[in-house]
């Protein structure tokens, strides 16, 4: 793709909300309040799975200030999932507002709203629930197991289903090498700063709730079907949010407190402390796989066979959704005859699965990756030649009839970030044989940008000229901390020809945003929402010039909208936007907006490689990540330093998932690590170097060339640093995260 | 049921806050009894804050020993040249606590009565063979050994009438070679796993004495009798060849036999071995 220069795309601008969030002056939920606010807080259970026999609420009921105790009994019937955002779709409904039947370690029991937060903390404690204990059901393997009963009347393997292409059995009896590994992924916690919270109110008849989510349009749907209201008296606001990374994709605590302030009709905040954002919110789905890749004698992939096992927890949640995105993304990185995908979601008495920052990719890709690194070592091929020898490029088609990969640049990311890292050397250079050995690890990856393909995938935006020269952008977007609003603010000033701190765009409010029911996930937001802002804003432009061209009495041509200002082609100010404005009132009865309406026609792969070396103690088993290079193929970065920013979060995270994030159970399925001195990420001393190569190739369908970087760069990392690991030992570790326990215990095994 | 807090700034008062009988939590940099407050809050407590008690935050030297108030916080043991010339194995230890804003925060009063058996000053106190230094209501003081004041994961042989005011380094372990290691989770900010603190008297490239003593193995600190015993007589060049990690590793079998954590525990345990002797041994050529 040719350079082209651009006014602001492609520039670092600061994040618009940097300042207020600096210095502390930005909103989050919990600093609302409201007139007559009450406080609720949550009672969950510390059983794994039980039976409550009673709630014995007097001695709560005596804390001063305690207004209600909601148990089961007092809140509506529903069974819900939080994975359907569509009225249509239909996934396993499950879930209860409150449960007498509690099927995980911080399931929700009660609520206690009480005047002030402390009441509310103190009369939770107070409460007491008489439990008959039922034996819990907390691994796959017992899951998968017949005998066991079911936690729910629908038994515990609800999903089970075999995606295939080619001739399977053809390509495996024929193969000369079958490589197999089992690799199991944990249970990753999204450690938000911002624990899960939300404010509702009742304001003339319309359910308000302000909420830090991810999808205000599903809040809405399930709060409606919830009290009953029509959807336009409810109303969902998106407040600044302090981290989600998934977390708050799925509804969490808004159909609770939406109902709550509904029932009392006053304004209720509700807060969860970091136990239960660990244990009663949602988790990154935990996988088992079993991996064999059928390869030739000259090192080419014939096909792979995956039985890959998702544990979604207590309740189905996304349990198909996030096993058919795997599924997805397991057949567009690398060229093949045949494979075979068999996908399980089971059950567990843990803590419920749902989204999480990459969506499966995390999973799938430490499958396959450490599998791919396995299968080189084991023919003793350069794992990078290996690599490049199978990878597909963007001729080729998706082999389950998916969208399009798109302009398809691993090639670019595997050879550059190669040499960059100096892959060839390393990789051939001895890991040692005293306490500290050395190794390297690469990995490859594909995500997606947005629902195209999958479900509808469309948004719509409206700009509107102020009489100021100002652009009111109202959209539905969410700014999850990414800079989402910045980066739209930056296209649209691009497109427009106005200069950015003219223009101004809204957040999602389900009352006044245009419908858009996908909310900001699944990577769909700069390449999606992003193209629609683009064409919206030259829908925009197209309006304005063609009336400053009747108003000047000069041909549309030679008119250009350019920092605010109509000009001549040779830069000659004409008019500027306020005047344009006031002149279209006067003249034309019109103001100047777009309602733009926009359907995605392509989902491209993001790809991308992570390169690492380690350095492992074998007295310890601690592994030092001395460096990381991460190549990726962004089509084109709009705000540069946001794209780092992406990748160097998102290797934290993917890090954390490699060497020691996890949510431990004890034996009867109560969780051992509910806070962040036992829940251990990654801290700033333990961050490697991080070298970034954008590889900035243009993505036709987004917006200035762009595409998907917020879920891509949080994958490749942890597959690698596996590697790394059983480059520098000599062993086959397979299971996530590599703690120094793990490492000792591996080492013992050789 | 309320609490009542109360903050002296003077020993008359902080001795008149003791005397009642009910109970008494005492904040001492409050790091851990925060978050315990916090998950299980007292009720009709009487919660005193030393913060202010600008008598138990002197460190002295004398001809007994090194004085080390109890409200002296982890950076200021890591600061002080005089703890670092006297005590060096107790300021490294110091040192690893947390993070930067505890280590500004917690003391090395808290941290021993506190009593958590990944404690890092304790082991570092017990092998200098440190006292504790407690004050009852009426102003008598008793000491006794650190080693046997802490007698499990968060017990102490304190009364409900007393404070920790000091810690007592006897003179004759003052400015001797020695090494604090841990092992933890991670590489900082990170609970122990094991730990462990040694001082050593070298003459002529021999050890002559050695103090050990672990923390994290089991309910509580000790002194390493084998590892001790083990190492006095041993040379420079034995302490080449490694073969004295056997020694730590059969401390760990020992105190945590047919423990999960003991095939990780015996393994790490060689790193200690490693650092403290090599410590020991730069300050001793140092």
């Amino acid at each position: 793709m040719e350079t082209i220069k651009y006014n602001v795309v492609g520039q670092s601008v600061l994040r618009l909300d940097g300042l207020e969030k600096v210095t502390g002056t930005i909103k989050y939920t919990g600093d609302y309040t409201a007139a007559g606010m009450l406080y609720a807080r949550l009672v969950t259970s510390d059983q794994a799975s039980a039976k409550i026999l009673s709630i014995d609420s007097a001695e709560a009921l005596k804390v001063p200030g305690v207004v209600k105790i909601y148990t089961a009994a007092d809140v509506p019937k529903v069974l819900y999932s939080a994975h359907n955002w569509l009225m249509d779709m239909s996934d396993l409904e499950d879930e209860p507002l409150l449960t007498m039947d509690p099927k995980h370690d911080g399931d929700r029991v009660a609520i206690v709203v009480a005047e002030t937060d402390e009441a509310a903390i103190t009369a939770a404690r107070r409460i007491r629930i008489d439990y008959e204990p039922r034996p819990a059901v907390i691994d796959i393997e017992s899951a998968l197991d017949e005998s066991t009963p079911g936690i729910h009347s629908y038994g515990n393997v609800p999903f089970d289903t075999v995606k295939e292409f080619g001739s399977f059995d053809q390509v495996f009896s024929k193969a000369p090498h079958i490589i197999e590994d089992t690799v199991t992924t944990p249970a990753q916690h999204h450690a938000a700063i911002e624990c899960h919270v939300c404010l509702a109110s009742m304001e003339d008849g319309v359910l308000t709730l302000k909420t830090p989510c991810q999808i205000t349009f599903q809040v809405q749907m399930m709060l409606s079907r919830i009290t009953g209201l029509p959807m336009t008296q409810v109303r969902i606001i998106k407040t600044a949010t302090g981290g989600s990374f998934g977390g708050k994709s799925q509804p969490v605590l808004e159909p609770l407190c939406g109902y709550l302030a509904y029932d009392l009709k006053k304004s209720v905040l509700m807060t969860m402390d970091r136990a239960q954002s660990i244990v009663s919110s949602r988790r990154r789905n935990s996988v088992r796989g079993r991996i064999r890749l059928a390869v030739s004698e000259e090192g080419k992939i014939l096909g792979r066979d995956l039985d890959v096992v998702t544990d979604t927890g207590a309740y189905f949640s996304n349990g198909a959704a996030v096993s058919m995105a795997m599924l997805k993304k397991s057949v567009r990185l690398y060229k093949m005859e045949s494979q075979r995908y068999r996908a399980r979601a089971v059950i567990t008495n843990t803590p419920v699965g749902g989204a999480a920052r990459g969506y499966g990719s995390p999973q799938i890709h430490a499958l396959t990756e450490i599998n791919i690194e396995n299968a080189a070592r084991v023919l003793k091929l350069d794992p990078l030649d290996f690599r490049l020898a199978n990878i597909v490029s963007g001729s080729d088609a998706d082999p389950m009839g998916g969208p399009a990969l798109g302009n398809v640049q691993i090639e670019a990311c595997l050879r550059q970030g190669a040499a960059r890292f100096g892959w060839k050397e390393k990789y051939f250079k001895a890991p040692g044989s005293g306490r500290y050995r050395t190794g390297v690890g690469m990995a490859a990856i594909v995500h997606g940008n947005g629902y195209f393909g999958g479900f509808p995938e469309f948004t719509a935006i409206q700009l509107t000229l102020m009489p100021d020269g100002t652009i009111l952008v109202n959209s539905a977007l969410h700014d999850l901390g990414c800079g989402t609003l910045t980066v739209a603010s930056q296209i649209i000033s691009e497109a427009l020809g106005v200069v950015l701190e003219k223009v101004k765009v809204l957040e999602a409010d389900t009352l006044r945003s245009p419908y858009d029911p996908a909310g900001t996930q699944a990577c769909r937001v700069t390449f999606v929402c992003g193209e629609a802002a683009r064409q919206g804003a030259e829908q925009l432009k197209e309006k304005i010039l063609k009336r400053a061209s009747e108003l000047l009495d000069l041909p549309m041509v030679t008119l250009q909208l350019k920092d605010s200002i109509i000009t001549d082609l040779s830069g000659l100010p004409l008019m500027d936007l306020p005047t344009l404005a006031s002149k279209c009132h006067r003249s034309f009865g019109e103001t100047l907006c777009v309602s733009f309406d926009y359907q995605a026609s392509a989902n491209p792969g993001s790809y991308g490689a992570n390169f690492v070396e380690v350095e492992v103690d074998t007295w310890t088993g601690f592994v030092q990540v001395k460096q990381i290079v991460a190549a990726h193929d962004i089509g084109k970065a709009i705000n540069p330093e946001f794209v780092r920013g992406q990748i160097y979060g998102g290797i934290q995270m993917n890090l954390g998932y490699a060497l020691c994030e996890e949510i431990v159970l004890n034996e009867d399925g109560s969780v051992k690590n509910k806070s962040f001195s036992k829940y251990h990420v990654i801290n700033a001393p333990s961050m490697p170097p991080v070298e970034v190569i954008l590889i900035e190739a243009g993505e036709p369908g987004g917006p200035y060339g762009a595409k998907s970087i917020g879920e891509s760069s949080s994958v490749a990392t942890a597959p690698a640093v596996i590697n790394a690991i059983n480059h520098a030992l000599g062993t086959r570790l397979s299971v996530l995260p590599a703690t120094p326990e793990r490492i000792i215990e591996a080492l013992s095994d050789y | 049921m309320a609490n009542k807090i109360i903050q002296p700034d003077n020993m008359a008062a902080l001795l008149e806050s003791l005397q009642g009988t009910g109970k008494k939590i005492m904040v001492a940099g409050g790091t851990d009894v925060m978050i315990r407050m916090r998950a299980n809050p007292p009720e009709e407590a009487l919660i005193i804050d030393l913060s202010h008690m600008e008598a138990l935050k002197s460190c002295d030297i004398n001809e007994e020993g090194l004085r080390i108030g109890a409200m002296c916080t982890m950076t200021e043991l890591w600061e002080s040249p005089l703890v670092q010339h006297a005590a060096k194995v107790l300021s490294c230890a110091a040192s690893q606590v947390g993070s930067t804003q505890i280590r500004n925060r917690a003391t090395i009063g808290g941290n021993v009565a506190n009593a958590a058996q990944c404690a890092d000053t304790i082991p570092a106190l017990i092998a200098l063979d440190a006292s504790v230094e407690l004050m009852k209501a009426n102003g008598a003081t008793r000491r006794m050994k650190v080693e046997a004041f802490v007698t499990g994961i968060g017990r102490t042989l304190i009364d409900e009438t007393e404070v920790v005011t000091a810690f007592l380094i006897p003179a004759w372990n003052l400015g001797k070679a020695g090494g604090y290691c841990k092992i933890g989770s991670r590489a900082s900010v990170t609970i122990a796993k094991v730990n462990c603190a040694g001082i050593f008297s070298f003459s002529g490239g021999v050890i002559r004495e050695a103090r050990v003593a672990f923390g994290s193995l089991g309910q509580r600190g000790f002194h390493s009798s084998l590892v001790s015993e083990g190492l006095t007589g041993m040379t420079l060049d034995a302490l080449k060849t490694e073969a004295f990690i056997e020694l730590f590793v059969q401390q760990v079998e020992q105190a945590i036999p047919g423990r999960a954590s003991l095939a990780y525990k015996r393994s790490a345990v060689k790193a200690v071995a490693v650092s403290i002797v090599e410590q020991a041994i730069s300050e001793y050529r140092g």
